[in-house]
């Protein structure tokens, strides 16, 4: 079945991508700097446009190597996405694994939770839990792994829904392997390749989130960028400095693609049978 | 008989939805760090006062009781009031915020069901040639880019470099009100149009192979009633269920696209609150919302068994 080789041309495409950005958050900070003299512009900041000797994509305000604000960035976006995720995961599996196993008042429980969480907004709910504890990061990472982890309780609990019954599984109960065996030694891995696939598409939307609630200014707080801040500063001054919205907002879109058809691609090959729609 | 039961099932939950998320709400500010009272008192207040003040406001009850209090009171109408300016109530608050940003919604899901279906059922209709791959390419463009992306390029464009829109919204409108509103709605809509219109194709294209259809072609059914009173009536179920999950969509674009254009709608209001850590404002912002939200797909949950008598049978 795992003979046929992932060629998806986009899968690569986005994984490429991927690993450039990773590479560019970890070593952009290092890029040369804005400017070494700054040139005054008339409202007596250092702000230059793009192109500039030693800023490729100008620099802010302040003088802040645009290039660099925008790695900043990325190591932000990146660090808080990956955290996010790791933490839905984690709680995600378990919740799909207790409403799976568990005895059915818990497992009840669980499920109408799941629901409930999946008929309010997730965004609502993040800006109810931001308004409790104030703007900031952490915050964010908090609001979004409450609000994500639903998805990947669901899909666990359909997924063993399906696993559970094949002949393997019905073996290994046969011969005794308790529950707790069961679910780590066979249950979980057959299942590891469908949630490295959500996982990413997972990813793609907390980024996005993440960058939603900067942008409103009560996610991440200046002085530490991302890119949501970045858009949101720059776009009051649109019409002298473009670049400056256009740049983190092309690095943004571009990551949600890369992740959106990593993704996708890996589902289709993880599990032939989903159709996207 | 089968229909009303249906209806007044969907209206239970839709209450049981609101019960919810006024306890949530509510919740929000027992757990929230800092004690009403001391606010509403003021730095200068005795610790008499401060206790006088506690007990007027029930916070010396206990927790269930004051959800009791919480809802006796929003059913008067009394949301509180702001704990910054002037201790406006909250209620004004969201009486002046609350249309606009209905307005706009309602103006944007109108646009992008009209867009949606019409666009995915020519994408539908031409399956797998050029005008199906080119709609198809443009929408998945559309569920991935951000409103806070898209919002920025259109305004440039319109508003920056052709100079024909204004840039946002304005104290005293200097034109006409749709001028105004044409950029936000038309951000606003972007995603919904794009969702509905990759549903209203898949949904199409399964329901243009059934035999039915075959049928009404060998009939000699005209192209356009065969679309619109044949295939069109059996294949826009799920796409009217997507409408009113999609307003959820529209909210979240609501925050961003009236902070974008600086619009007095609940949004902006919403995140100016946080910014001023105004409590009773956000729990009435995020109730008002969450009430609209549950109030559309409560509508369109209802709409669904006149619709399709096969959903009012398989219901009750």
């Amino acid at each position: 079945m795992r003979k046929k080789k992932l060629r998806d041309p986009l899968v690569w495409g986005g994984i490429i991508f991927m690993v450039a950005l990773v590479l560019f958050a970890i070593f952009g900070p290092f890029l040369p700097a804005g400017v070494k003299e700054p040139v005054y512009d008339p409202v007596g900041l250092p702000h230059l446009p793009y192109g500039s000797a030693h800023a490729a994509l100008g620099t802010d305000e302040i003088g802040r190597s645009f290039l660099q604000r925008i790695a900043y960035g990325a190591r932000v976006s990146l660090l808080i996405g990956i955290t996010v995720q790791l933490i839905n995961l984690t709680f995600g599996v378990f919740m799909g694994v207790v409403s799976s196993f568990a005895p059915k008042w818990i497992a009840g429980f669980v499920m109408r939770l799941t629901d409930g969480m999946f008929a309010f907004p997730d965004i609502l709910l993040a800006i109810l839990i931001i308004g409790i504890l104030g703007p900031g990061w952490f915050p964010v990472i908090v609001a979004l792994s409450i609000t994500g982890w639903p998805s990947i309780a669901r899909l666990t609990k359909t997924q063993l829904a399906t696993i559970k019954e094949r002949e393997f599984v019905v073996a290994a109960r046969a011969v005794g392997a308790p529950t707790p065996y069961l679910v780590f030694k066979h249950l979980l891995p057959q299942m590891s390749g469908i949630l490295l696939a959500v996982t990413m598409i997972d990813l793609a939307g907390t980024i996005l989130a993440e960058s939603t609630l900067s942008f409103l200014g009560i996610g991440v707080q200046m002085p530490m960028p991302s890119w949501g801040g970045l858009i949101n500063n720059a776009r009051f001054q649109m019409n002298s400095y473009p670049t400056e919205i256009i740049a983190p907002c092309v690095v943004l879109s571009l990551t949600v693609f890369a992740l959106n058809f990593i993704g996708d691609g890996l589902r289709a090959y993880f599990d032939p049978k989903s159709s996207n729609v | 008989m089968q229909l009303i039961k249906a209806l007044s099932l969907r209206l239970l939950f839709g209450v049981v939805s609101l019960l919810i998320i006024s306890f949530v709400t509510f919740i929000a500010s027992a757990v929230a760090k800092g004690d009403p009272a001391t606010y509403v008192a003021g730095e200068k207040a005795t610790k008499e006062q401060y206790l006088r003040i506690r007990h007027q406001m029930g916070l010396d009850q206990p927790l269930m009781t004051r959800y009791g209090i919480y809802l006796e009171n929003m059913a008067h109408g009394d949301f509180g009031t702001s704990y910054q300016g002037i201790h406006e109530p909250v209620a004004d608050v969201l009486k002046r915020t609350v249309p606009m940003t209905a307005k706009i919604a309602f103006l944007a899901i109108g646009l992008a069901s009209f867009m949606g279906i019409t666009l995915g059922t020519l994408a539908a209709i031409r399956e797998n040639r050029g005008l199906d791959r080119s709609i198809l390419t443009v929408s998945t463009l559309g569920v991935t880019l951000p409103n806070f992306v898209l919002a920025p390029i259109l305004v440039y464009i319109f508003a920056v470099k052709l100079d024909k829109l204004p840039v946002g919204w304005e104290v005293q409108l200097r034109g006409p009100e749709w001028m105004y509103l044409l950029l936000p709605v038309v951000v606003l809509s972007l995603r919904p149009t794009a969702m509905l219109t990759r549903l209203t194709r898949a949904s199409m294209v399964e329901t243009l192979r059934q035999e039915f259809i075959r049928t009404a072609i060998a009939k000699g059914v005209p192209p356009f009633r065969l679309i619109t009173k044949y295939a069109l009536r059996n294949a826009i179920l799920p796409v009217v269920t997507t409408i009113g999950t999609t307003f959820g969509f529209l909210l979240t674009g609501s925050f961003v696209v009236e902070r974008f254009f600086i619009m007095p709608g609940i949004g902006s209001k919403t995140i100016e609150a946080i910014l001023s850590n105004d409590l009773p404002v956000i729990q009435g912002c995020v109730l008002a919302t969450g009430a609209m939200f549950i109030g559309v797909n409560t509508v369109v949950d209802m709409m669904l068994p006149i619709l399709d008598p096969r959903i009012r049978e398989a219901q009750v």
